[in-house]
């Protein structure tokens, strides 16, 4: 749980920080409390169904990322639907940051699966 | 944990004695372990019927509803089912490492990432085994548990 709740801080950060870099490109200058919040509900929502799809196990990890990213947009797109982004940004802009983003997420889940694996190669070692 | 051995003449059967203040998880790890290294399973191959000791398994696996044991350079066939086996051989150093495999720890050589993110457990009689990643938390407690942390 407490893995979760850090997980779910951290890719809100992100999402804001990528969330201000597009906003920066397009003359934005100030971000809403309103949109920190709407991030955050955002991810908790994600992590919930990325947990459920984690019960499951899949013959091929690319099928597994895949079927992730695509749950992940689903989700970005209801949501900005919902919330009324569509006025601020074009779909292919939210899509886009919702792919660097998990991107990104991929990337930082990578090295912590490369971390875990020396920690346990580790354990075998000292057994010796 | 002091280690006191004797050799006695007059024994027909090694005897293992453990003493101890409090039944510790430690000790608790031990008086499984002690207990599990006569524990056999009967298995089958070409028709004939092997007792099998627990310790010489490498990995159990379950396809298509059939439990295969496998041992450094043989396979055999059970008819426990992968739950049953898992059940029975918990305390005896075996974990899951898939929703079909279970595997020896003591046979664990290491465990290596492959390109496409697959996560493979390599064994000391050369074979490997796919690990999904769910189950990496386990497999990291069982060694501690192992290593005595």
């Amino acid at each position: 749980m407490k893995k979760m709740i850090l997980n779910i801080m951290a890719t809100t950060g992100i999402t804001l920080v990528v969330l201000a870099l597009v906003a920066t490109c397009y003359g934005g200058t100030v971000i809403f409390i309103s949109a920190i919040f709407q991030a955050l509900v955002l991810n908790i929502i994600i992590y919930a169904g990325i947990f459920l799809l984690n019960h499951f196990e899949y013959r091929y990890p690319v099928v597994e990322t895949g079927l992730k990213l695509v749950y992940v947009l689903a989700v970005v797109l209801a949501c900005g639907w919902l919330c009324g982004w569509y006025g601020n940004m074009s779909v292919v802009v939210l899509g886009g940051m919702t792919i660097v983003i998990f991107g990104v997420c991929v990337c930082l889940d990578t090295l912590s699966l490369i971390d875990e694996v020396k920690m346990i190669n580790g354990l075998i070692e000292n057994k010796r | 944990m002091r280690l006191i051995m004797s050799e006695r003449q007059d024994l027909e059967h090694p005897e293992v004695t453990i003493a101890y203040r409090e039944l510790t998880a430690s000790v608790k790890r031990v008086s499984d372990f002690v207990r599990s290294v006569d524990q056999t399973i009967l298995c089958r191959k070409d028709n004939e019927e092997y007792t099998i000791p627990v310790s010489d398994i490498y990995y159990v696996e379950s396809v298509d509803k059939k439990t295969f044991v496998y041992c450094e350079k043989d396979v055999f066939q059970s008819n426990l089912r992968l739950y049953e086996m898992e059940n029975m051989l918990t305390h005896a150093c075996f974990v899951r490492v898939s929703k079909s495999t279970i595997l020896n720890i003591e046979t664990l050589k290491g465990v290596k990432t492959l390109v496409n993110s697959r996560l493979e457990a390599m064994l000391s009689n050369g074979e490997s085994v796919c690990v999904t990643r769910k189950y990496l938390k386990d497999i990291r407690e069982a060694l501690l548990r192992r290593n005595g942390r």
